[in-house]
């Protein structure tokens, strides 16, 4: 994976310094909390419902394991002994003080880590595939590319302050696990004529309260032209986005507004007048990432191995595990494993330091010191012999992180909710949990791998409910939670956006409502048919009057 | 902020060093513990939350403002219920998996 040079180094350095000079003026009273406030998002830092928040990125979702152990050192010492994984392959920490936040930002830097641009308005962390580099169905690895885009973007002097904030994502790959089409700006990666990597760039997608799916925005850029091509649409977005309305300043609002010939042409315009002179250091420094190791040497370490015995056991657990967390590898004797963090009835992406840690030993021991977080708020072990899958399994019994769930109902995505965040209007995560609970005994008798279950806790849909099968929106009605159902969502490369159901049900409700509608859905659906096909195709008004009773 | 006084309400507001839930106490001292809230009757509200907000400005919460509750010190509106009492799903599994360890 890349190593930090100097330059990234003295970056994360000098900006954990300068966080700690602004809290003690804060504490000082030389800063007031309105003065303190944008500063503190600037470093991932929210004050909650409890306490404040840490959110710490993790640059397209790869960690070390060094990076691993690190994460479960600060959930120890900083905070309540655990942390949780989000859909934008970070992790958040809930319970850190604002006086211990200088140095858990301290002893990120110490790892090649930190919190720049977790919050505020500027670009986020920019999310991939968790498979990116050892997806056997990969057309390009979009790491090298994730990384030129993260240094770019980092502390970029004209998108510190955008109307709102702006995520990027991108894959490689036809069949997309990166959901690029719900976000700002989404990244396809392909071969041209000529063997030379190509870009077709999707912008506009979001969800929140005015869900969209991108729009194909301008195809085939090739790689020189990337980047001023992105700034451009930066450039004018950060020109014409509204910001008289915080509700209307995605770019998705600015397109829709705007309509897609004319926001083209701005663009273009833009794209011809920046001076492409300041981007001629592109090539060598993609050069230089894709050089830093980005991945193990796969056949040598294969060779070494060959005449180890390796995995000999097997059990029924085990091959249930494997057959639904276990993926291909473009690698000969090489799997992707997954390790859910969904145990039926627990909490969606949350893990102790325990787990965090051992997980970072497994991967020293088994991945090649390497792991990467899913925006299904999951971990991989991307680099496992196959002949040594039962001894990973093993280990996860251990930690109890084997669960076999992984695109199934039971493995959801859920926000922290109202159980702890500021802007929530409904609890997600005991939703989930009896969600989880209820279905996990059924899809272990039918298959049901692709149904998704999503669940937000507000209208912001951090937990993508609008681009699942079923989506769960918790909202307030009249002082009560409340929960709509949508379904007939997708987030890959046919993406979508779920319909409303028809009315919000108690929580109580929810997971008999969801079982009656997969009930519902394996009774009517056709051969390989997903949820969200078999509901285009049945329609609306049959889901509904299965889901209510 | 509710915008028409509750009858009774209890002040809250986060510490500024460490973040945590703080509630005002009769002695307007700021206690983690929200059973040492002081209940403040609606003609006092005013005046007690002045006093919070003296001590936003002088750097120690952030955030006061008046919680209605019902006379078993219990607030009326969900969110701050949850604020006051916690998470409701507090991490069984991870206490399990700890002890494991």
């Amino acid at each position: 994976m890349y190593q930090y040079d100097e330059l990234d180094q003295s970056i994360v350095e000098q900006r954990s310094a300068e966080f700690r000079a602004q809290v003690e003026r804060r504490l000082a009273g030389k800063l007031s909390e309105a003065e303190f406030k944008p500063l503190r998002l600037m470093n991932g830092l929210y004050l909650q419902l409890h306490a404040y928040m840490l959110r710490v990125a993790i640059p397209y979702g790869v960690l070390s394991s060094k990076q691993m152990a690190m994460l479960a050192d600060i959930a120890d010492k900083y905070d309540r002994g655990y942390g949780h994984f989000t859909t934008r392959q970070n992790i958040q920490y809930n319970w850190p003080k604002l006086v211990e936040t200088p140095d858990i930002l301290d002893d990120l830097a110490s790892v090649q880590m930190h919190a720049i641009q977790t919050s505020g308005n500027c670009i986020r962390n920019i999310t991939t595939d968790p498979f990116a580099g050892v997806a056997a169905d990969e057309e390009i690895d979009p790491r090298p590319l994730s990384e030129l885009l993260r240094q770019w973007s980092t502390l970029h002097p004209e998108f510190a302050y955008l109307p709102r904030k702006f995520k990027f994502a991108i894959t490689g790959s036809a069949v997309d696990r990166a959901a690029i089409k719900v976000h700002d700006i989404g990244l396809r990666l392909r071969r041209g004529p000529d063997g030379a990597t190509l870009t077709d760039v999707w912008v506009g997608g979001g969800q929140g309260r005015t869900p969209k799916v991108a729009q194909l925005f301008k195809t085939g850029v090739e790689v020189a032209d990337l980047l001023p091509y992105l700034e451009a649409i930066m450039r004018v977005y950060n020109r014409h986005g509204r910001r008289d309305n915080k509700y209307k300043a995605r770019i998705k609002i600015l397109l829709a507004e705007t309509g897609l010939e004319t926001l083209q042409e701005q663009v273009e315009t833009e794209f011809q007048s920046i001076d492409q002179s300041g981007f001629a250091y592109v090539p060598a420094e993609l050069t230089r990432i894709t050089e830093s190791a980005m991945l193990p040497d796969h056949a040598r370490y294969r060779e070494k191995y060959k005449t180890q015995v390796g995995s000999v056991g097997t059990s029924p657990d085990f091959e249930a595990w494997k057959q639904q967390n276990v993926k291909p590898h473009k690698e000969q004797g090489y799997v992707i494993a997954m390790v859910s963090l969904k145990p039926a009835g627990g909490i969606p992406g949350d893990a102790t330091s325990h787990q965090m840690r051992e997980l970072a030993e497994i991967a020293a021991r088994y991945s090649h010191d390497e792991l990467r977080i899913t925006h299904r708020q999951n971990v991989v072990l991307p680099h496992v012999l196959e002949k040594e899958l039962f001894k990973v399994w093993q280990s996860l019994v251990e930690i109890e992180l084997a669960e076999g769930n992984i695109d199934l109902p039971s493995d959801i995505i859920a926000c922290p909710g109202l159980d702890y965040c500021a802007l929530a209007t409904a609890r997600s995560i005991p939703i989930a949990q009896a969600v989880s609970s209820k279905i996990r005994a059924t899809e272990k008798k039918v298959d049901l791998t692709g149904v998704s279950v999503n669940i937000s806790g507000c209208i912001n849909a951090c937990a993508h409910h609008h681009v699942a099968s079923i989506g769960v929106l918790g909202l307030n009605k009249g002082g009560v939670e409340n929960y709509q159902l949508t379904l007939g969502g997708r987030n890959d490369q046919s993406a979508s956006i779920g319909e409303r159901l028809g009315p919000g049900v108690s929580g109580d409700e929810v997971p008999q409502a969801i079982e009656r509608i997969i009930n519902f859905y394996v009774d009517v659906r056709e051969s390989n048919e997903s949820l969200s096909d078999a509901y285009d195709r049945v329609g609306k008004e049959a889901f509904k009057e299965a889901a209510y009773v | 902020m509710p915008s028409k006084t509750p009858e009774q309400s209890i002040i809250i507001a986060n510490d500024l060093r460490t973040g945590r839930s703080v509630y005002l106490t009769q002695d307007l001292q700021w206690s983690e513990n929200a059973s040492d809230a002081e209940v403040v009757a609606s003609a006092d509200a005013a005046n007690v939350l002045d006093a919070a907000l003296n001590d936003e400005r002088a750097n120690l919460v952030i955030d006061p403002y008046l919680v209605a509750v019902e006379s078993n010190l219990l607030a009326t509106d969900i969110r701050e219920r949850i604020r006051v009492s916690g998470p409701t799903i507090f991490n069984e599994s991870h206490v399990s998996v700890t002890k494991a360890a």
